[in-house]
């Protein structure tokens, strides 16, 4: 394949394979397409995120585009706040987290893989890193969801929003005092909730199937 | 369990859809996103007639709607058990950080008036009408559809509390009892009598003096019918709305708004004397059932 040969930083590259994964030929796919949103620039901004057609039609834009920049989400433990410009590096750790899991991957690793996909959703949803899916912020992630794509009011999404914090709440505190306040949902129990959810088969791009001829320009 | 859970696919899709823009991979996701948002934008305009070519998303908003509700009405109390969730004391109270709960009996947001409530009540008329009308065989109780699967009862019932609601307040300017105002005695002692297990009023004796009331016509059918619906519409209504019980076991005489209970003042002598000869009214509706009243109301 042609992609093999032209693979400038193959050293740097034996680094990244090892820290997301993927395999030289995806890396190397995906830094081509790295260099045309970033205009063959070492960095990607925000702004060149918005160069891409099709995003600016995507209801949780905003949110995904936010994932690029956040630093919970580079592999870094600990690590908290957002960039204002990554690298190819920090670019392919969080596709990092799309790719399907190996076969050959034991029950345990798996369980791995899941919850750092899992981690990486919550992520998405709480904005301010306090922890916990606040009411307003998950009223802000429903109301992109659902009223951005036209078919629902703001005020029925954000009822929806309630009702789904309402549900969350009565399942896990079962019995409140009117002045006790349930702050929000916790990774622990967003886990919980979407535990047959099967996040680490659902949440993947076939990243194998890629090719440099079907890179949109 | 239920909303999040019918969330995270829809976020899930938009995700992947992104992730695959971003990478610039035309993988199945995008391409099925496209479809999706061609198909809206030209293809139902095209083929499907005039205002019908908004109906699936009405449709789709419509269920929403009714799950919105149908949580609302487990959150308020309805008194109707739901399957998956179990009964708690949350309330809209704990979740919301700053306002003090709203004083209205619904305490999740009011969707603001206009197109959508249009929308809403229109869909409602038809779409369970013909559900009525298909329960026998509707498709979505062949197969098992567990979303569908206890909902449907919930919402006939909910729609039914709401219809009957409606009822009442037209009745209400209709009922021909003479000089009455919209709650009097009448309705109030029909209330009354509609629910005895919900209020656990102690056996009094018949000495203490308790006040009848003649209905101004217990023989036609039409009050009968009347007095019927309003009391299995103000027993659901008073399940949903009645205070625990500690509150109406506290000593004897309570007065009530005139919402929940009408104005009964120094009444609460004898209900169940009340109750016993209202019922009786109504079940043997010969003009003597009140002769044996030491007070009556009206003549």
């Amino acid at each position: 394949m042609g992609a093999l040969n032209s693979l400038p930083d193959e050293p740097q590259y034996v680094g990244l394979a090892e820290k997301t994964g993927f395999s030289f030929e995806q890396i190397g796919i995906l830094h081509k397409r790295f260099k045309q949103l970033s205009n063959n620039g070492e960095t990607l901004r925000r702004e060149d995120f918005n160069t891409i057609p099709d995003l600016l039609c995507n209801p949780i834009r905003s949110e995904i585009i936010e994932a690029f920049f956040d630093r919970r989400n580079f592999r870094q433990t600990d690590a908290v706040g957002t960039v204002h410009e990554i690298g190819f590096g920090e670019f392919l750790l969080v596709m990092s987290h799309f790719r399907p899991p190996s076969i050959r991957l034991d029950d345990e690793q798996k369980e791995v893989i899941r919850m750092e996909k899992l981690r990486f959703l919550f992520n998405m949803h709480d904005t301010d890193n306090d922890g916990t899916i606040t009411l307003e912020e998950y009223r802000h992630v429903v109301e992109e969801l659902l009223s951005r794509s036209g078919a629902l009011g703001k005020e029925t999404a954000k009822g929806i929003a309630d009702a789904a914090m309402l549900e969350v709440a009565s399942i896990s505190m079962g019995h409140m005092e009117p002045d006790e306040f349930y702050e929000g949902i916790t990774f622990e129990h967003f886990n919980k909730l979407l535990k047959e959810f099967e996040v680490e088969s659902r949440m993947n791009i076939r990243f194998m199937n890629m090719d440099t001829t079907t890179l949109c320009k | 369990m239920v909303l999040i859970r019918g969330l995270s696919p829809q976020f899930l899709d938009h995700l992947l859809t992104g992730i695959e823009d971003i990478c610039g991979h035309y993988g199945h996701h995008h391409w099925k996103d496209k479809l999706n948002r061609f198909n809206k934008k030209y293809i139902k305009k095209c083929l499907i007639a005039g205002e019908r070519s908004r109906e699936p998303q009405l449709i789709a908003f419509y269920h929403k709607m009714e799950m919105k509700q149908a949580i609302e009405l487990v959150e308020s109390g309805g008194g109707i058990k739901l399957p998956p969730v179990v009964p708690s004391t949350v309330s809209m109270q704990n979740i919301q950080p700053k306002k003090p709960p709203p004083p209205v009996e619904r305490a999740l947001p009011q969707i603001p008036k206009g197109r959508e409530d249009e929308i809403r009540k229109i869909l409602r008329g038809n779409l369970q009408k013909t559900r009525q009308r298909l329960r026998s065989y509707n498709r979505h109780t062949l197969v098992a559809d567990p979303f569908e699967d206890g909902w449907s009862d919930l919402l006939l019932k909910k729609s039914k509390m709401i219809e009957l609601e409606k009822k009442i307040t037209e009745m209400n300017n209709y009922l021909t009892v003479p000089a009455a105002p919209p709650d009097s005695p009448t309705i109030t002692r029909a209330r009354l009598s509609s629910d005895p297990q919900a209020y656990q009023r102690k056996q009094l004796s018949d000495s203490v003096p308790t006040i009848q009331v003649d209905l101004a016509s217990p023989q036609s059918p039409d009050s009968l019918s009347l007095l019927d619906e309003l009391q299995r519409a103000d027993q659901r209504r008073e399940l949903r709305r009645r205070p625990p019980p500690d509150e109406e076991e506290g000593g004897g005489l309570m007065m009530r708004p005139p919402q929940a209970r009408g104005g009964d003042q120094g009444e609460e002598g004898g209900p169940s004397a009340k109750e016993q000869r209202l019922q009786r009214c109504l079940s043997d509706p010969g003009p003597s059932a009140e002769d044996d009243e030491d007070e009556p109301f009206l003549s």
